[in-house]
């Protein structure tokens, strides 16, 4: 009975609890009675790897006949380097809000068990999502980077062991850095102006690197002419970026079958003193910030202003103002898209305009341009998607509000459009002085920008309107890292920019005039079919979201 | 004099058949319990028969497909001259115009004993017999189109005329006695709206039936190449996209036959279409067989949608699709639009890709599902086995393919793939890995690691079509579903216009309910349950009262309340609110309730100020009104401090306080609140209570659920008791003390029922028939005392 006891009451007894609690909400386990539904939706996500695995080996293949480039040790090493670079700053992201925002925190802190042993856990099941996600790209990219390559029997044996460090590096270290970031972030959130000073001089710096970075790109950039030397200074940057890639030019070296007695053990020494450090150094910190509350706070004191509209949508439309400007997520994303936004189309526009050599240059730069201003502006459109549920259990006070409601979404839509037409705006003056091409182009160009991602925000809002996940957002608040329909609005974005800026492409090449008049019918009418689709939604769906 | 004996032997004909078939009326067949017309058998027999007898027609090569333009002489096109006709243009014109009718003739007879449709049978009785004199009039000169070979005599008696003239007579017979039938009875009722249908039913097919030499006969070879998207191509993209939509819109509320109709007839002119092009003398037989993809497809789908053959249909589905589509956008072809060449090239692809799509869309055959997908592996298996035996057989067999020409049915033999660059990579898989077979003289060579790796990837192609297939159902049913919703939407609004009799949609439907609540048989099932969570409730709530709900947890006094205010829809029954319906007349209804939820819905970053003003924005609020409450009751509450501090530093009693604030910032008449004193402190908890009770003493209602038992038999003029989404008991604290009975042993009765699976006794299910009003406003009379 007392071994029972104290079986049940063991550390792993309880860890394993927990990650179950937190696993089988993540993950929604099969129900019974749908074996057969599960199976196959195994087989599908199967099938959809071994398709990525496919077409990644395609493009490979493709770009290693067609240019005559090689899939070696380097280009890998650089690859998984700069992924895991990515890979970090989203992961500090998301386990901040994991780790310390998630409104489950309250009641996982009320269990009989350790701090130590949440944080644990917590860590166990970002990391299984971690691996989750990672089987459709880092999983296919090392199998079609393999067969590319014919890499020899060292790769394929520690494949599978090196893929799950891969995947974990990046969970571990931002484990460890979410702990200052999460302090930071509370600081700056309680000091606005600070924010923005360090935002701004932030992307001052960025803006200084990168222009200091173009000016040794020789114009006009001869691709063709200049191959062979082009292709010798990329392997010269390669090697440079690896000598800064630390241990992930171990993994890379391990891989390859290079000295693996020497590297395959520092990988594995590197992963074992991550883990000891996100343990031993972020662990006793967890409990602190996990359980801050802004009861009592003496910030947020806010003088009276204008608190009566004559319309109801400038009732919504200043609330929502007013929620994005004391959220910092929400500024932040809205500051980024206005003010990172032209140092990509900058450095974008600088390179296709070294490298434009043909008649139909100024018809690839305007069709290059739409497509990296709209896929640039679907990544922050596509929070549309979450709009809606993003209320939470504040969807009650519009539910039983006596007035059409259904204005609410409008207002969001009519601020996510002034942020739009804003970084729109500073993209027309960074091509104003990075290109050469006409005023009249630019204009024309912002002129089918907008329509376009107006149609998208349309779209992201309908995919929230139908499958609301207000439940979620009440429970979690701003932890809600999977949402499904963000995934979705991302997807569509990526393929209406993508395919419009073909559009665009394939009509000038056509013919310069109607090739814009087409754009422009073809522009308005996806904006007014959106349009129609949503009102039409919104009118038949709105009533019904239950909150 | 030909002519003259090819009519009347028409005519003799029909007049037998009218004869026959009259004969034949009300015969019935028995065959193994079924029972058959025999007339309609013997219909049938003659369609069957006049297709048979059109079949070489298709098969074999008409000469005025050589001529190109009306007016081609030798100097100008020296190839073709000789094969221009020995007729004036007019002439000529008019011949390719009747043989384009005797096609499309000779498929609405065939199609005619199958299907009862009245614009098929009025062409048949109206415009069939025209073309059919047509046909007999200029015998010899259509003969000279189908026999003509410069210097030498068409011949009325070889045997193509023969067959062509039975063709004609069977269809004179056929559609003269139609005509004669049409006749007899009657039949010219509303006759102006069938021969409207009638032009309908020829616009849509007669394109369909065009022999591919029609273009380049009358316009020459003119128009951009349909390739590289070019206009002639794009109209072509436009026609293979707009075509299937405007059919789904056109025939969506027709009949399932009419549907199928429409499918086979198209697919019927698919199949003419196609062997009218590649079989003829002249060509190997073997390298034109209908075995390569698209063309297979041409040649099954008409059997596939006559006799309903689910697995050629989905092998058509799933593969013919995505290679007809493939060839439609990226076309092999050269020269002009009007080609024959490639008139038929895009007849054939753009069936291929219309054809199957529209058999699921319009409903004729299933979405398809695992078992049907099953069925076209399992055909597309053997049809790749068939293509790479012939393949690898026909291609190194001179005695079966004497002239050479390159057989490659489905890609298996050539290096269409490998010539791809990026498939090079596969070119050493195709020839580093081949098999021969030796069979007496022939020798079989199969790829067989190429050729499997074309079936993988084939196969891996159809999965992912069945996932954009999956999309588009998506899409369509939330499109039906959309178009259905707002249907009730209107029906919906138009029967409260009725019920409201001509007065003002602001007035209360029920007006005899004004001073109350009134709950109906209120039923509640969430999504996804078959259990109801509240069922079949019945309550009456009077102005001046406090009123109680009680329950134990997952009772249903949450789902009352949330439907009460309108956040949840009813599954049955109705609730009013001052008269006003919740569900018919949302915004009047809830103009008039003040709700607090249970769980501080409040946006955390406003502050108290302008959350409250917020809400009274919502409720329309006039400014003077919302300033002078807001002073009030934050003095009240002792929030005058912290209104203008965010939310998210209040405790969990300020936020109550300002949700209660928020609640009562437009004086609602009725005022719901959900676990009001849950985690408030004594005087939070009193401050709150306190504020219930003086709103009930103006004259309004206050409704609340709680778990606090002794708060509820403290405050409550009456008290109402919920088990297992059931209304158990109303009564009030007074009735309970005469019967000796606390609320509290009362409530612990229904919830150990309930948690026991057991039916309570004393279930009270009908709401308690007195004057409350009057009782409560007495209480609040005594209470003012």
């Amino acid at each position: 009975m007392t071994n029972e006891l104290t079986a049940k009451n063991s550390l792993w007894h309880r860890l394993k609890y927990l990650v179950l609690l937190q696993a089988g909400e993540k993950f929604r386990g099969v129900q019974k009675g749908q074996g057969k539904a599960a199976v196959f939706k195994v087989f599908l996500k199967v099938l959809a790897a071994v398709a990525v695995t496919a077409v990644l080996f395609l493009i490979f293949s493709l770009v290693e006949s067609r240019f005559a480039f090689t899939f070696d040790k380097e280009l890998f090493t650089t690859v998984i380097f700069l992924t895991q670079i990515i890979s970090i700053i989203t992961c500090v992201g998301s386990m901040m809000d994991v780790l310390y925002n998630a409104k489950e925190n309250t009641m996982l802190l009320a269990f009989p068990c350790n701090y130590n042993e949440i944080f644990i856990s917590k860590i166990i099941v970002f990391a299984l999502e971690e691996i989750r996600k990672s089987c459709f790209f880092i999983l296919p990219f090392l199998f079609s980077y393999g067969l590319v390559s014919g890499a020899g029997a060292a790769y394929w044996v520690q494949l599978i062991p090196l893929w799950i460090f891969i995947v974990l590096f990046p969970v571990l270290f931002s484990a460890i850095i979410s702990i200052p970031a999460v302090f930071v972030k509370k600081f700056l959130g309680n000091h606005p102006v600070l924010f923005g000073v360090l935002v701004v001089l932030l992307l001052g710096g960025v803006f200084a690197l990168v222009t200091y970075a173009l000016s040794f790109l020789p114009t006009p950039v001869r691709l063709i002419a200049v191959y062979n030397t082009f292709m010798k200074a990329f392997r010269a940057i390669l090697i440079k970026i690896n000598k800064f890639s630390l241990f992930y030019n171990c993994i890379g070296n391990a891989m390859f079958g290079r000295m693996i007695y020497l590297y395959l053990p520092i990988v594995v020494v590197v992963f074992v003193a991550a883990l000891l450090l996100c343990f031993f150094v972020a662990m006793p910190f967890y409990f602190k910030a996990a359980s801050s509350s802004a009861e009592h706070s003496t910030g947020g004191h806010h003088r009276v202003g204008k608190t009566h509209f004559r319309s109801l949508f400038m009732t919504f439309f200043s609330k929502e103002v007013k929620l994005m400007f004391r959220s910092s997520s929400s500024i932040t994303s809205a500051l980024s898209i206005i003010l990172i936004f032209p140092i990509i189309s900058y450095v974008m526009n600088f390179i296709v305009a070294a490298v434009k050599t043909n008649l139909f240059g100024d018809y690839m730069t305007i069709a290059f341009n739409v497509m990296i201003t709209l896929s640039l502006l679907s990544t922050y459109n596509a929070n549309c998607a979450s709009a809606i549920s993003q209320e939470g259990s504040e969807f009650a006070v519009l539910k039983a509000a006596p007035s059409d409601t259904k204005l609410a979404t409008w207002a969001k839509l009519a601020l996510t459009m002034v942020v739009d037409i804003l970084a729109v705006a500073t993209m027309c003056l960074v091509i104003t002085f990075t290109t050469t091409l006409p005023g009249k182009d630019i204009a024309l160009m912002a002129g089918i920008i907008l329509p376009i991602s107006l149609g998208n925000i349309l779209w992201s809002f309908q995919i929230d309107l139908l499958n609301p996940k207000i439940n979620d957002y009440a429970v979690k608040g701003e932890a809600v890292t999977d949402n499904p329909n963000i995934a979705k609005a991302l997807l569509f974005g990526f393929l209406i920019s993508t395919v419009f800026g073909a559009v665009t492409l394939l009509l000038l090449i056509d013919n310069y005039i109607s090739g814009w008049v087409r754009i422009y019918a073809i522009g308005y009418a996806f904006l007014l079919i959106r349009l129609y689709l949503y009102s039409s939604y919104l009118k038949v769906y709105f009533n019904d979201i239950q909150g | 004099m030909n002519e003259a004996i090819l009519f009347c032997g028409t005519l003799l004909f029909a007049i037998a058949f009218r004869v026959i078939g009259k004969l034949l009326d009300k015969k019935q067949l028995n065959i193994k319990g079924k029972v058959y017309s025999v007339q309609g058998v013997f219909y049938k027999a003659l369609s069957v028969a006049l297709f048979l007898l059109y079949m070489p027609q298709l098969f074999m090569r008409e000469a005025i497909a050589d001529q190109i333009g009306l007016t081609a002489v030798a100097e100008e096109m020296p190839w073709y001259a000789a094969a221009r006709m020995p007729f004036s243009p007019t002439v000529t014109t008019l011949l390719a115009l009747l043989k384009w009718m005797t096609n499309f003739m000779v498929a609405n007879l065939v199609m005619l004993p199958f299907f009862e449709k009245k614009d098929s049978e009025d062409f048949a009785a109206f415009i069939a017999p025209i073309v059919v004199i047509l046909n007999c009039v200029f015998f010899p000169q259509i003969m000279t189109t189908i026999l003509y070979a410069p210097g030498k005599t068409v011949s009325l008696y070889h045997w193509r005329a023969v067959v062509y003239a039975c063709v004609i007579a069977l269809s004179g017979a056929i559609s003269f006695e139609k005509l004669i039938r049409t006749v007899m009875t009657r039949d010219f009722k509303g006759m102006g709206k069938r021969l409207g249908k009638l032009a309908l039913y020829f616009i849509l097919f007669v394109f369909a039936f065009m022999p591919m030499y029609v273009p380049q006969l009358l316009f020459g070879l003119r128009g951009s190449e349909p390739e590289g998207f070019t206009v002639s191509h794009r109209l072509i993209l436009y026609f293979t996209f707009g075509f299937p939509l405007l059919m789904q819109i056109l025939f969506q509320k027709k009949t399932m036959e009419e549907r199928r109709y429409l499918l086979i007839m198209l697919a019927l002119s698919g199949f003419f279409a196609y062997f009218s092009q590649y079989l003829y003398p002249g060509k190997t037989i073997v390298s034109t067989l209908p075995l390569h993809l698209c063309n297979t497809a041409i040649a099954l789908m008409v059997f596939a949608y006559v006799f309903k053959l689910k697995g050629i249909f989905y092998f058509t589905y799933f593969v013919n699709i995505m290679g007809a589509l493939m060839a439609t956008l990226l076309p092999d072809v050269s020269g002009a639009f009007t080609r024959m060449g490639n008139v038929s090239y895009f007849y054939n692809h753009v069936y291929a890709v219309i054809l199957p799509f529209m058999g699921v869309s319009l409903g004729v055959f299933e979405r398809p599902n695992l078992k049907l997908m099953g069925k076209a592996i399992l055909f597309f298996t053997f049809y790749v086995l068939v293509a790479a035996v012939l393949d690898g057989w026909l291609n190194n067999s001179p005695s079966l393919n004497p002239t050479g020409a390159e057989i490659d049915y489905f890609f298996l033999y050539s290096d269409f793939f490998l010539e791809k660059s990026i498939f090079k990579w596969a070119f050493n898989l195709k020839y580093n890995y081949i098999l021969r077979l030796h069979i007496g003289n022939s020798k079989i060579v199969f790829f067989y690691i190429y050729d499997l790796l074309i079936y993988l990837f084939s196969i891996a192609l159809m999965f992912a079509l069945w996932g954009v297939y999956g999309i588009l159902y998506k899409v369509e049913d939330s499109h039906r579903e959309l178009a259905r919703r707002k249907k009730m939407i209107k029906v919906d609004e138009l029967a409260l216009l009725k019920e409201m009799n001509g007065r003002p949609l602001t007035e209360p439907l029920h007006p005899e309910g004004e001073h109350m609540i009134k709950i109906s048989h209120f039923s509640k099932t969430y999504s996804g349950s078959t259990k109801n969570a509240v069922s079949d409730l019945n309550l009456e709530i009077h102005e001046g009262e406090v009123f109680g709900f009680i329950g134990h947890n997952g009772a249903g006094k949450s789902t009352t309340i949330k439907s009460l205010v309108g956040i949840q829809t009813i599954t049955e029954g109705t609730i009013e609110i001052q008269g006003y319906d919740i569900a018919r007349q949302p915004l009047e209804a809830k103009l008039n309730i003040g709700y607090v939820s249970d769980n501080h819905a409040v946006y955390e970053k406003l502050t108290g100020r302008e959350y409250v003003s917020y809400v009274a924005d919502l409720y329309m609020v006039s400014e003077k009104d919302k300033q002078e409450r807001i002073a009030y009751y934050a003095d009240l509450f002792g929030l005058t401090a912290a209104m203008d501090n965010e939310i998210k530093s209040y405790s969990h009693g300020m936020k109550q306080k300002i949700m209660v604030i928020s609640a009562l910032i437009h004086n609602p008449k009725v005022w719901i609140l959900d676990e009001p004193l849950t985690g408030l402190d004594p005087t939070s908890s009193h401050q709150i209570k306190e504020c219930m009770r003086a709103h009930a003493d103006a004259g309004n209602i206050v409704f609340f659920s709680s778990h606090v038992i002794e708060v509820v038999e403290k405050i409550c003029d009456r008290v109402a008791i919920i088990s297992g989404g059931k209304l158990r008991r109303v009564c009030t604290p007074d009735e309970l003390v005469k019967e000796g009975q606390s609320l509290e042993e009362l409530y612990l009765m229904y919830a150990t029922a309930n948690a026991a699976g057991v039916e309570p006794p004393e279930a009270v299910t009908a709401p308690v028939e007195e004057p409350l009003a009057e009782v409560a406003a007495d209480k609040a009379e005594d209470k003012n005392d």
